[in-house]
């Protein structure tokens, strides 16, 4: 304890001859000398600095003097204080010293830079430098270190941002979106659906907004610019969706049905339809199939070249069953596709035998008849 | 007695190696009894058959009742009353439904038919054998339903076939009565094949004689006994066996 | 003893209805039925009355019967799996067996041709030998009125037969299996009794043949039953044989082996219970899809769903038309033979 109050004396004593020097040299001849140890402090907006400055009278003459500020920023409040109360002048005893707090609150919204300002008591004058580390800011502050997305139509589109109330108080927050009609847009905080998120003074908190498109949008950029509003504050924040194009589109026939009947080795001709419901224009759709061995599925034609957003165009598909195939049904999958999307359809084929086979067999019935009626012509009227 | 009712012209029926009749002309007149007399196959049946269209003739032709049986064998069969030599009938049907049978296949409407069926019965005497299975007739009997099958249909012309063999000479008798009165009361054709000549002769106005397909003569015994011996007088057997030098078949 | 009286018999000539088309049936009792007619109802009524048939209907009745109530045991145990055949539950009536007694078509298979046999062997040379033929014919009718008459009347009765039985195992399977049959079910069932019936007349039709060129009943009987011997149990080991002898001593490829397959298979065809049994599997289980051996690359891609009717006709008609076509031709060579047949006294 004796040590270090020993110590304490000594670094003090050491200090204090530095530091009169240097007041020194600032009041040159004056015996009244103004000081404070840190004359240049980094502050960011919003923070108040508070400065311990001593009076002190080295002469033999009682000190009393104005105390003055200045250069210090209108929009800047300060307070000089000494215990409870603002002082304005003050007196100090010879050899004797006085302290005072000088309160520079540093307001929100401040440039970036060093604010120099000075204080004097009599001709004794100190300088101070508080040096604005960033700029500063409104009140509340809505910020995202991601503002643009990109994704397709049906992708869902979240973005992360921080909400900052820099206000002095408590504020309650709505949270407020201007999506274009079919959109959804929901906040979340800590997990919990959200529409309003109450902060309190100098606090953030993590909003998450998720945006999801309607699938039938159109591909481009989209501003959706968000709001958090209180009643005296407000932020903004505008967030870029950016909607690359769906690539979707259906196989089908005209009528929905997907069979048809074909004889045994004989062709059929099958109306299809190829839609483009996506949002993209699809290129190069290619028309293939998986069928029998032995079955020949050709298209008319084999490609389309460019098809674009719900649009439709038709396909001819010939399917040329197989000689030998026997009687019931088989399947064939027809396939539109391109190198982003694809559509398949099954189609159920029932061969049927040709009814030439039948008509040989009546005619050979009938043959027979014949020659019965022919054996009843000649010998029935005996 | 002079209507024709029967005619064959030039009438020949040829197999493949042998003629069973060879080219007869003959005419039976409406009302008649004639008889056809030659022993077994000399083509008595063979021309009965082709007069009634069950055989076609290889050539010539016949016209019965002015109708060819060739071309309408119905027309023909319809007037025509046969009964074959040994007739049968269905065994396991009894006398009644044969006739009635024979009836209804002549469109006789099934009550008439019955009528009739029993009066024939009654009529050639197997009345009590009407509820018999015909299985159980003798060959008399079998012969005497014939003849009521035969007039069931009311024919213009009745061809009998051996209509007498089985049967007992006293059933003979009135066999033939029975056919003389049918063709005096109601002008039936008797065409009367036998091998036996005292039948014939005893009923029948002309005769014709068959050998080996070929006709012999035709006409009533005396026309006969003239033909043959140059006089009248001689009965049907020295005639026949001037046809076939031997002894007659009985 | 013979009272000459015949004028109870009226002599007027009898309306003969030669106006008429000449098989018109009269079904009026005050009206003359048409010889013909008359005739077939006589030949049917013979047929129905003969201890023959009457034991062959029992035995048919007995054994398809027998066959039936097995198949109606065996439903609760196959009705458990589920598959395309389910569909034609009712159908399986016909066709289920549980071994130990052969199924309803089987049955008929068998039994159908001795029906037909035994209803025409003794058709023309029984009435020859009772000397009823010539008497017949010198009736106002045309001779194949004979011929025909009892080939309709056996025809009748067979027809009548099969309904009867068809309705009977129909009924049954309403009374145990409370199931309706659907109209495709109720279909096949039909053309089922109509094959039976053709089939069936294409061995009334052998029998009729014998009955004209055999002049014996017992000739003519088992020369058909020889047929029937043959062709139900000598013929296909005569096959089998004949496969052996002639298949290839190595299978090059598997069209090769499908191929041998179907020639052994046509070879059997010859036999007309062959005919019949490919028929009647095609129309009474409707998930058969081809009754000849197939190569793997008409099997692929062929999903396992039921025939439509029209299909299933299609594909057994060939051999519908060898059954109906033999009936036919069998029936006019024996019409020819009987036509030409000279006409003699017994």
């Amino acid at each position: 304890m004796l040590n270090q109050t020993k110590f304490f004396s000594l670094l003090s004593t050491i200090i204090f001859t530095f530091l009169s020097f240097s007041s020194l040299s600032a009041s040159t001849s004056d015996s009244v000398l103004l000081y404070t140890p840190y004359t240049k402090i980094s502050v960011s907006p919003g923070q108040s600095v508070e400065y311990s400055i001593d009076v002190i009278n080295n002469s033999h003459h009682l000190f009393d003097g104005e105390l003055r500020l200045w250069g210090i920023p209108r929009s800047w409040n300060y307070s000089l204080k000494s215990g409870p109360y603002n002082i304005n002048r003050i007196a100090v005893l010879p050899n004797d010293r006085k302290s005072l707090t000088l309160n520079v609150e540093v307001p929100y919204q401040v440039n970036k830079g060093t604010y120099a300002f000075r204080i004097s008591a009599g001709n004794s004058v100190l300088n101070l430098r508080i040096n604005v580390t960033e700029k500063g800011s409104s009140e509340t502050e809505f910020t995202t270190d991601q503002l643009n997305r990109q994704g397709n139509a049906s992708s869902t589109f979240s973005f992360r941002a921080t909400l900052k109330n820099r206000t002095a108080e408590k504020q309650m927050y709505a949270l407020l979106a201007d999506v274009p009609r079919g959109w959804t847009i929901t906040f979340k905080s800590d997990y919990n659906q959200v529409t309003s998120v109450e902060l309190d003074a100098n606090t953030t908190k993590d909003i998450n907004i998720d945006i999801k498109a309607p699938e039938e949008v159109e591909a481009g950029t989209y501003k959706i610019p968000i709001r958090a509003v209180t009643s005296s504050t407000s932020a903004d924040l505008v967030l870029e969706v950016v909607i690359t194009g769906t690539y979707q589109m259906t196989l089908t026939t005209p009528t929905g049905l997907l069979s048809t009947k074909v004889n045994a080795g004989g062709e059929k001709k099958i109306q299809l339809v190829v839609k483009n419901t996506g949002s993209s224009e699809l290129n190069d759709i290619q028309m293939k199939s998986e069928n029998p061995s032995n079955w020949e599925v050709t298209f008319q034609p084999l490609s389309i070249a460019k098809l674009s957003p719900g649009k439709e165009t038709t396909v001819y598909a010939i399917i040329k069953a197989d000689k030998k195939a026997i009687p019931g049904d088989y399947v064939v999958n027809m396939e539109a596709k391109t190198p982003e999307t694809s559509s398949t359809i099954s189609f159920r084929v029932m061969v049927q035998t040709p009814i030439v086979w039948g008509l040989i067999g009546t005619v050979i019935i009938l043959a027979a008849i014949g020659g019965v009626v022919y054996l009843f012509r000649k010998y029935g009227r005996r | 007695m002079s209507e024709p009712i029967i005619e064959l012209v030039d009438l020949t029926k040829k197999y493949r190696l042998f003629t069973a009749v060879d080219h007869i002309n003959l005419t039976v007149r409406k009302g008649e009894i004639f008889g056809f007399l030659g022993p077994n196959g000399a083509g008595k049946s063979t021309t009965i058959l082709m007069m009634l269209g069950l055989t076609e003739p290889t050539e010539g032709s016949v016209r019965v009742c002015g109708i060819d049986p060739e071309r309408q064998p119905l027309g023909v069969k319809r007037r025509v009353g046969y009964l074959p030599e040994d007739v049968g009938f269905y065994d396991n049907r009894d006398g009644v439904f044969n006739l009635i049978y024979t009836a209804r296949l002549n469109s006789i409407p099934e009550d008439e038919a019955k009528t009739r069926a029993l009066e024939l019965l009654q009529l050639v005497g197997l009345e009590d054998a009407a509820q018999k299975n015909a299985g159980q007739y003798s060959r008399g009997m079998r012969q005497r339903l014939g003849l009521a099958d035969v007039l069931i249909k009311n024919p213009e012309i009745a061809i009998l076939d051996e209509p007498t063999s089985g049967i007992d000479p006293q059933g003979v008798k009135s066999f033939l009565n029975l056919i003389l009165k049918l063709r005096d009361e109601h002008g039936l054709t008797v065409l009367f094949s036998s091998h036996n000549l005292h039948q014939v002769e005893e009923v029948c106005d002309r005769v014709a004689i068959f050998n080996s397909g070929k006709l012999q003569a035709v006409g009533d015994i005396e026309a006969l006994s003239n033909q043959v011996f140059g006089e009248s007088g001689h009965n049907l057997e020295e005639i026949y066996n001037c046809f076939f030098e031997g002894g007659t078949e009985q | 003893m013979m009272n000459v009286n015949i004028t109870a018999i009226s002599q007027k000539r009898f309306n003969n209805n030669a106006k008429k088309s000449p098989y018109s049936m009269s079904l009026n009792r005050n009206k003359v039925q048409h010889p013909f007619w008359v005739m077939v109802s006589k030949e049917i009524s013979d047929q129905v009355r003969s201890w023959r048939f009457i034991i062959l209907v029992a035995l048919i009745a007995l054994t398809c019967l027998a066959s039936v109530y097995t198949a109606l045991t065996q439903f609760p145990k196959s009705a458990g799996a589920k598959s395309s055949e389910d569909i034609f539950f009712f159908l399986k009536l016909f066709t289920l067996s549980d071994g130990t007694l052969p199924s309803f078509t089987v049955f008929i298979s068998f039994l159908g041709p001795l029906l037909g046999l035994s209803l025409g062997f003794d058709a023309i040379n029984s009435e020859m030998n009772r000397g009823t033929l010539s008497r017949i014919l010198s009736q106002p009718i045309y001779r194949d009125y004979i011929i025909n008459a009892k080939f309709l009347a056996a025809l009748s009765v067979v027809s009548f037969l099969f309904v009867t039985l068809g309705l009977l195992v129909v009924g049954a399977g309403l009374i145990f299996l409370g199931i309706p049959p659907t109209v495709d079910e109720l279909w096949r069932v039909i053309f089922f009794v109509l094959l039976s019936i053709v089939y069936v007349a294409f061995w009334l039709n052998l029998s009729i043949f014998f009955s004209i060129i055999f002049r014996q009943s017992a000739t003519s009987a088992l020369a058909g039953i020889a047929v029937w011997i043959f062709f139900s149990i000598f013929y296909n080991m005569i096959i089998q044989l004949i496969a052996k002898g002639i298949a290839p001593q190595q299978i090059y490829s598997e069209q090769q082996a499908v191929n041998f397959q179907n020639f052994v298979l046509n070879l059997m065809r010859l036999n007309p219970s062959q005919l019949f049994s490919d028929a009647t599997v095609t129309l009474l289980m409707p998930s058969v899809r081809s009754l000849g051996a197939l190569t793997m690359a008409q099997v692929e891609g062929a999903i396992p769903t039921p025939l439509p009717l029209g299909q299933s006709l299609l594909m057994v008609w060939p051999q519908v038309t060898g059954l109906v076509a033999g009936t036919i031709v069998l029936f006019a060579i024996s019409y020819y033979l009987f036509m030409r047949r000279e006409v003699r006294s017994r």
